[in-house]
């Protein structure tokens, strides 16, 4: 994931765009059709969204559960339960918004139930027989040393992200690593705009707190 | 036969001219709950404009025709009584001289220049909440 | 901002602000230290962040992932349940599209406008309606009254179309049908 970094007071990033309308809407006219042939009792148009979708939903439940296993239920669940409302789903809605609120919705709930902390080791997860759509930090041919200290930094955030409230979880996985804009996540999270510029406004504040050490 | 052909004449003529008659009402005004008499249904958005009270009740009626100028009487009841002398008409003006009488009283006389159609209101006694007023119409 | 709204701090950052806002908490951040601090903590927190991703990747390749959702579906057989389409709240789609909604209210303002000047929208009669020709005026001549403390005065109502003698000072009592008259033989 790239971004322009935005200078110190200076240089303040312009309006967010991340994707041209164009590709946006093309993405979306697919999904609809796949969308519609599932509606009339199609699997294999849902295999296709599901096999579109997979990662982008488990790195959220990952980011709201901060547990691989957890996250991998979530993410199977999340997909079971839009099998079971593809019926209910408005063709002018957007698939990829729509099954991101299912997960957020079952993460939120998931988590209220069981406060886990997280118990996989960083360099377990790391798997080489995984698809390449995961996601690495930018680096090459680090050193051990780095690599230990990359590890250590990772972890921390880890503890930080996990003393935030699910719903602060969600607004920051969806920001920061998702890179939603605000109306975005405003409607998976059900909420208006105000209310996510509120909740990532108070989700930095407190992590900048719990990471001052290596801020 | 020849008195025959002169009556019949006679009321052919008579039947041809067009009578000039009055009418007279006497009408009693109040704020009383009720509807006004269907009699003057085209009488009580004139009344209720110029005295404004909202019911209005025929108290009496009295039509008849000028005949020379000999003076009617119109007893309207209630002891008000009106007499009214017919003394020329030009240009379809008709002239009248009227008294109002209430019993033995005189209240009001006057002398009109009138249209035929033409209401005149004449605002008499009040008592408490009641008025009464005395509409006069020349007919032709 | 004039007062330190650090919530619009987090939309600067996002790039979220537009137009005036923006301009404004710009404006404020580049002239107060506070504001400019938080801009910069916030920053920090968001580059780390992004600098360091969850890095947790699905061990479930994808044919064994959707093998296990179709299970669970087919499992479950007919089973339905209801996820709400997600949507902006009814403010910030206002917000999201006002400019089409201000172009749509002017509009509609124009044509309504428009059309208030043509009678016919207006519910008003094409016809001329003519004017009910009111009966002429009566003349009113040597109006008296002679009871002591009584006046009359004749008028024309132009609004219910009648004329008027209107008399005062009448008293209503029944001394007055005992009183003499002056004026006519009543014995004719």
């Amino acid at each position: 994931m790239t971004e322009d970094v935005a200078k110190i007071s200076v240089n303040i990033p312009e309006t967010v765009a991340s994707k041209s309308a164009h590709e946006v809407s093309q993405a979306e006219s697919d999904d609809r059709d796949l969308v519609e042939r599932c509606q009339r009792g199609d699997l294999d148009a849902y295999e296709v969204l599901v096999g579109r979708y997979r990662v982008k939903v488990y790195n959220l439940a990952f980011g709201i559960l901060r547990n691989e296993q957890d996250a991998t239920d979530l993410c199977q669940e999340a997909f079971v339960r839009g099998w079971q409302a593809i019926h209910s789903f408005r063709k002018d809605a957007s698939f990829y918004t729509w099954i991101y609120r299912i997960t957020t919705n079952l993460g939120i709930d998931f988590v209220r139930r069981r406060d886990r902390r997280p118990t996989t080791p960083l360099d377990e997860a790391i798997d080489p027989d995984v698809d390449a759509s995961v996601q690495e930090p930018p680096s090459t041919n680090p050193s051990p040393v780095d690599e230990a200290q990359r590890r250590e930094l990772r972890e921390q955030i880890d503890a930080a992200l996990l003393q935030l409230s699910p719903e602060h979880r969600v607004v920051i996985q969806l920001r920061e690593f998702d890179d939603m804009d605000y109306a975005a996540i405003a409607k998976v999270i059900g909420c208006s705009i105000g209310t996510v510029m509120s909740r990532l406004h108070y989700a930095r504040k407190h992590l900048q707190k719990l990471l001052k050490p290596v801020i | 036969m020849r008195r025959l052909v002169a009556v019949l004449l006679g009321c052919v003529l008579c039947g041809s001219v067009h009578a000039t008659s009055i009418e007279a009402r006497l009408i009693r005004a109040s704020n009383e709950d009720g509807k006004s008499d269907a009699q003057l249904a085209k009488l009580v958005p004139k009344l209720k404009k110029v005295f404004g009270y909202q019911l209005y009740k025929q108290l009496g009626i009295q039509k008849a025709d000028f005949k020379d100028k000999r003076t009617l009487r119109l007893d309207l009841g209630e002891g008000i009584v009106v007499f009214v002398t017919h003394s020329e008409v030009e240009d379809k003006v008709h002239t009248l001289d009227f008294e109002m009488f209430s019993g033995r009283a005189a209240l009001v006389k006057s002398t009109v220049h009138v249209h035929p159609g033409r209401t005149m209101l004449i605002k008499g006694p009040d008592v408490g909440d009641t008025l009464l007023v005395i509409s006069l119409v020349v007919v032709e | 901002m004039t007062h330190h709204n650090t919530e619009a701090i987090t939309g600067l950052l996002d790039g979220e602000l537009k137009g005036l806002r923006r301009w404004m908490a710009q404006r404020h951040v580049s002239r107060c230290t506070t504001c400019a601090d938080e801009y910069r903590r916030q920053e920090q927190v968001r580059q780390l962040l992004r600098a360091n991703p969850p890095v947790s990747p699905m061990t479930d390749s994808p044919e064994f992932f959707w093998s296990k959702v179709k299970t669970e579906i087919q499992r479950r057989g007919d089973e339905r349940v209801a996820a709400p389409t997600p949507h902006l709240v009814f403010a910030d789609w206002v917000r999201q599209h006002q400019f089409a909604v201000a172009t749509a209210a002017a509009a509609f303002i124009a044509v309504v406008g428009a059309l208030w000047f043509i009678p016919a929208f207006r519910g008003t009669p094409m016809v001329t309606v003519t004017p009910r020709t009111a009966t002429p005026v009566a003349r009113v001549e040597h109006l008296k009254t002679l009871i002591p403390h009584t006046a009359a005065t004749a008028f024309d109502d132009k609004d219910a179309d009648v004329t008027v003698i209107w008399v005062t000072g009448l008293p209503w009592t029944p001394d007055m049908n005992k009183m003499e008259t002056k004026f006519a033989n009543l014995d004719t």
